[in-house]
């Protein structure tokens, strides 16, 4: 199982127990009658939260542009409730306003709990200088939910340690990044670049703060006293938060594992992370630091080594180490038998043939390849037809297209010249006069 | 001398060049060589591949035969015809499995063929094999 997972069940599981015992339990004062139907909900919240902490998320970055939309989504329903119960004044906006951020602030520990454990796969690096990594904002996030238990306890509110849990979620992120919109911008419209998780939380935060400054100093303590908006909210935001499971379940992570985030924590290891991404390789003129990559990699297995644990559903979760045996039969597997050529060929059937799990193989070639599979299987394809394409002069595209594991013509054009460049067919003008000098000579 | 002596060995000062023309497949070997600790620089064609080789005189060149603007034999023919590089060792990564390319490539000076797909077994073999006749070369030049 991945700490990421662990970390968002665990929480989750107590939240629900410790709400749900303390909304059957609390002393029955008024206040503690209204509070009661809330923690309640808020406890369903949490199971809620459990129940869709599914640790196979990739889209994170889905999610969080969902997670803005629904926000969005919310303060006309937010403005209109106000305005109906209680006329539009800016107290009473602020005070209701109070009411639903600990929600969002709920929201924002589970999207962190992602962001943290999905970085990669986002591809959003950690800064060189940032010893803590996304770590700091998560557990930061993971604090407030105790906070935020403790204190409802005490007080039966939320407002104050909201001020303070801002300031230590600003604090997180001005140490993880800056705040430029360009970032921002980067984020949420280039999905393969490479941006920091900083000014994200950051920007969130401030304008969150923006809102919560004036509300300290122009309202007072404040509890959920209304029962309709609290139920409508609770349950948007359970729903919400159990979309959020179902989006993130949809795919599953090629790249994040703990030993990524453990490798990049300890050394910062962009070099790698560079490589990742084929889009742009890390294919630079200049050498690599040899040493540190040496002492990474050395670690790297450290931690696999480490962190290994079995599992009763898989056999080998994610982040365990992929031995070398099992390295060579996937290797055998795939070339000796020429399985690459087969066009129904899958990542779960190659997985299930080895009897691992899709992550443990996602993380497997990306370790050890440097690419997806479906990038590895077209490039097998790709020099398979090199060869195929001298070989057989009077192919048509088609034939060397299912020869080669492609369903069409096109579809095998595509990756061929995406790999090389060229067309198969200017591809083979220029190296078949070679080939055959070769054969004649 | 073993592939864990190699694994072991400082190769710090040593620079090896792979040369293909798909990106995939740089990013590949790489990603495999990322466990010796030696440099690695890449080119993705035979002119590039010429520049390389006088900026960082490798020890080794990992080297495709079918890329754009100079095909690897012209390489593998330029560089053995530079007294300069004449220790480096030449390795050709090819899906090329033509047993004539394959002579045709030994015969102008490249030490050994390897056939594609490339696995790591192929890849660690051979790259341990030629660090210990490079390492060994190294020691009889520092001897004599």
């Amino acid at each position: 199982m991945r700490v990421q997972s662990i970390f968002i069940l665990i929480p989750s599981l107590i939240g629900f127990f410790w709400f749900f015992a303390y909304s059957v339990f609390a002393p029955k004062d008024k206040l503690f009658s209204k509070l009661k139907r809330y923690i309640l909900i808020v406890s369903f919240f949490f199971l809620f939260g459990f129940l869709s902490a599914d640790p196979h998320a990739k889209m994170m970055l889905h999610f969080t542009l969902f997670e803005q939309v629904c926000a969005l989504a919310l303060v006309p329903c937010l403005l209109s409730y106000i305005y109906e119960y209680n006329g539009l004044t800016t107290r009473n906006l602020f005070h209701r306003l109070c009411n639903v951020l600990p929600f969002m602030h709920l929201i924002m520990g589970v999207e962190s709990v992602y962001t943290a454990g999905y970085a990669d796969s986002v591809q959003i690096y950690i800064d060189a200088n940032t010893a803590h990594g996304p770590m700091f904002p998560y557990l930061a996030n993971q604090g407030q939910m105790v906070f935020y238990a403790c204190y409802t306890y005490m007080f039966g509110t939320f407002l104050l340690l909201n001020f303070l849990l801002f300031a230590i979620n600003l604090m997180s992120c001005a140490i993880n990044g800056n705040c430029r919109p360009a970032d921002l911008v980067r984020f949420y419209f280039k999905r393969n670049s490479r941006v920091n998780l900083g000014p994200v939380m950051y920007f969130e935060n401030l304008v969150m703060l923006l809102v919560i400054v004036p509300a300290l100093l122009l309202g007072r303590k404040c509890y959920v006293d209304n029962t309709v908006i609290t139920i409508a909210a609770c349950l948007f935001l359970a729903t919400f938060v159990f979309l959020i499971g179902l989006v993130g379940s949809a795919g599953y992570s090629q790249k994040i594992s703990l030993n990524g985030l453990l490798r990049r924590i300890r050394f910062g290891d962009e070099q790698e992370s560079d490589a990742q991404t084929v889009s742009e390789p890390d294919l630079t003129d200049t050498p690599s630091a040899p040493v540190h990559k040496y002492a990474s990699y050395a670690a790297l297995d450290d931690a696999q080594g480490m962190i290994a644990e079995p599992s009763a559903l898989d056999d080998r979760a994610p982040g365990e180490l992929f031995d070398e045996s099992l390295g060579l039969e996937f290797e055998h597997f795939m070339l000796e038998k020429k399985v690459f050529l087969r066009n129904e060929l899958t990542l779960g059937i190659v997985s299930e043939h080895l009897g691992v799990s899709k992550d443990t193989l996602c993380v497997y070639m990306d370790t050890t390849y440097g690419m997806s599979f479906s990038n590895y299987l077209n490039m097998l394809r790709v020099e398979y037809a090199e060869q195929y394409i001298l070989d057989h002069d009077d192919a048509t595209q088609k034939e060397i297209a299912v020869a080669c594991g492609y369903s069409s013509a096109s579809a095998f054009n595509s990756a061929f010249s995406k790999l090389t460049g060229v067309t198969p067919k200017i591809w083979k003008d220029r190296y078949s006069e070679m080939s055959r000098r070769n054969k004649t000579s | 001398m073993g592939i864990y002596n190699i694994l072991d060995a400082d190769l710090s000062e040593y620079t090896v060049l792979v040369a293909d023309d798909i990106e995939l497949n740089l990013v590949m070997v790489r990603k495999m060589l990322s466990r010796y600790n030696f440099n690695v620089v890449t080119a993705q064609d035979g002119r590039e591949a010429l520049d390389k080789i006088a900026k960082y005189k490798p020890a080794l060149l990992l080297l495709d035969l079918m890329m754009p603007v100079m095909n690897g034999f012209e390489v593998i023919g330029k560089v053995r015809s530079d007294d300069e590089y004449s220790q480096m060792r030449i390795v050709v990564l090819s899906a090329l499995n033509a047993s004539e390319s394959v002579v045709e490539a030994l015969t102008m000076g490249a030490d050994e063929f390897i056939t594609k797909p490339i696995t790591m077994q192929k890849l660690y073999d051979s790259v341990s094999k030629q660090f210990e006749l490079i390492l060994a070369m190294g020691a009889d030049a520092k001897e004599g």
